[in-house]
């Protein structure tokens, strides 16, 4: 017994802080108590929380989208909806930590096209590429161009990632911007045009000038329920009790029947 | 045997009488079948996922008729994003002639509509799996929940409470609610004996495919309620297509 017991306390020890260390997470799961106290947590490699963003347009693309990101030690779980983005083109996506953490003035004057706001002019409020949304593989600041892992068109983006301690903070103290790149400035269908990148000249700018932007900010729930929910088992609507109906058809017809053989059989005699 | 009668023809008789019981139950039960028939819940017109603005600059409206043929992502407003400074804490009360002060934190425990004949007790429910809302079920099938990763109602936030609107092929307690309208109070009992009372301002039907999550669960500048059951018609497995969400906003009780 003795030997179990010095087993079991420094086991004991370990699951405590394991709960102690996973408590947030564990908060966001069952949410019970966990209303606006995850302040505490804040700046920590291993807080949780959930934030949530309103994308507006840029450069008067037409786009926008809702994002909610939910931070989990060093996991972070995009979901990203956009709509009205060129379709048939990639759209960089990232999000940003930096700057004013901040989304520019949509009327902000930019270096592009027209006046058009390229991705560097809004370097001074919303700083430097974090993750980078891709479809699949890297999520580094290095996969910031990689055209051909980013979604196409508009649409739902779902993907979860590991961060580094820092972002996962920076994300969770509400210093993150979620940029969708991309913008059809002149309406040609596709990415063209004569000006260039100001990310890489074998670029038109079309392919890279921010088409929307939101900040992410503290949602007030512990976690954000995925879809709608399931509160209806069938309608009531249309035909109750069909089966007894149906019965009751059945024998009203067994009746009949009945009936119709007894008449008959006088007659065959 | 009867007199008078052969037996062939006596048992004629009786089959006859066999066959008349026979249809007579079978006349009762499509009787009392078509008797007990309930017809559609009420529901609001179906969105398109989406009103023009975000509910928390959403002034309050009739219907969702201002539904936006866009899809559920077009949601965002400048000024609505200007407001949320990324520093703000999750509960903080913002600044607002409009929006009633925010109750401190204390779960539901009876939920009151008096214009649909609710009064039922409200009990806590969490998320599935997968992230999904998890519904009523077994000895609570008909009680309302309450999502308890959601506000408290009272506090700032959507405080989400989500009912059935039918059970093992019945109405449930959210039947009637697509039939709530803008001016409706919705009184919610506390655990700490207070009452948090909230006047509805609007209410939408979505599909469930396109749920617009930010518009009913996002951030709202003071204390709100959201009410959700389904709606719409069905799939081949006899589940609804569309979500009802009624919304309410903290009024003085």
């Amino acid at each position: 017994m003795r030997t179990t017991k010095t087993r079991t306390v420094p086991l004991l020890a370990a699951t405590a802080m394991l709960a102690l260390l996973s408590a947030p997470g564990a908060a966001m799961a069952e949410g019970h108590g966990g209303h606006g106290d995850d302040e505490g947590t804040h700046g920590n490699a291993t807080a949780s929380a959930t934030l949530e963003a309103h994308l507006i347009e840029l450069n008067d693309s037409g786009a926008s989208g809702t994002a909610w990101v939910a931070v989990d030690g060093n996991e972070v779980s995009v979901t990203l909806e956009t709509a009205g983005l060129l379709d048939g083109a990639p759209h960089a996506q990232h999000i940003h930590v930096g700057g004013k953490n901040q989304c520019p003035d949509p009327d902000k004057q930019g270096n592009g096209a027209d006046g058009a706001l390229q991705v560097s002019d809004a370097h001074e409020d919303y700083g430097d590429i974090v993750s980078s949304l891709t479809t699949d593989g890297d999520t580094s600041p290095d996969s910031g161009l990689a055209v051909e892992r980013f979604p196409v068109g508009s649409g739902t983006y779902e993907r979860t990632f590991e961060v580094s301690d820092q972002v996962a903070a920076d994300i969770v103290d509400g210093k993150g911007v979620v940029v969708v790149h991309g913008v059809d400035h002149d309406g040609s269908g596709t990415y063209d045009g004569d000006v260039a990148s100001d990310l890489d000249p074998n670029l038109p700018s079309e392919a890279t000038d921010p088409a929307a932007c939101g900040e992410l900010v503290a949602s007030q729930m512990d976690a954000m329920p995925q879809g709608g929910v399931e509160t209806g088992d069938g309608s009531t609507s249309g035909l109750e009790h069909a089966g007894a109906i149906a019965l009751g058809a059945g024998l009203m017809a067994a009746a009949g029947a009945g009936a119709f053989a007894l008449r008959r059989r006088p007659a065959q005699k | 045997m009867t007199a008078g009668g052969s037996p062939r023809r006596s048992g004629g008789r009786l089959a006859a009488a066999a066959l008349g019981a026979v249809a007579v139950v079978g006349a009762g039960l499509v009787a009392v079948s078509l008797m007990q028939q309930v017809g559609d819940p009420p529901q609001p017109a179906l969105g398109s996922g989406t009103s023009s603005e975000a509910p928390e600059e959403a002034e309050p409206v009739a219907g969702s008729g201002d539904a936006d043929p866009e899809g559920p992502a077009r949601t965002a407003d400048p000024s609505g994003a200007s407001d949320m400074t990324p520093s703000a804490a999750p509960t903080a009360p913002e600044s607002s002639a409009e929006a009633e002060r925010p109750m401190t934190a204390s779960e539901p425990v009876t939920l009151s509509i008096d214009a649909i004949d609710v009064q039922e007790d409200v009990f806590p429910i969490g998320l599935g799996t997968d992230g999904e809302l998890l519904a009523p079920s077994g000895d609570r099938a008909d009680l309302p929940a309450w999502y308890d990763g959601s506000p408290t109602p009272g506090e700032t936030g959507p405080s989400v409470i989500e009912g059935h609107v039918t059970w093992g092929g019945r109405p449930s307690v959210f039947f009637d609610l697509g039939a709530l309208a803008p001016g409706d109070r919705v009184s919610v009992l506390r655990a700490d004996g207070s009452i948090a009372e909230f006047e509805v301002y609007d209410a939408a039907r979505y599909p469930k495919d396109s749920f617009p999550t930010l518009e009913v669960y996002g951030r709202t500048e003071g204390p709100e309620l959201r009410l959700i059951t389904c709606g719409g018609d069905l799939d081949a497995d006899g589940h609804h297509l569309d979500n009802t969400v009624v919304f309410a906003r903290l009024v003085p009780s």
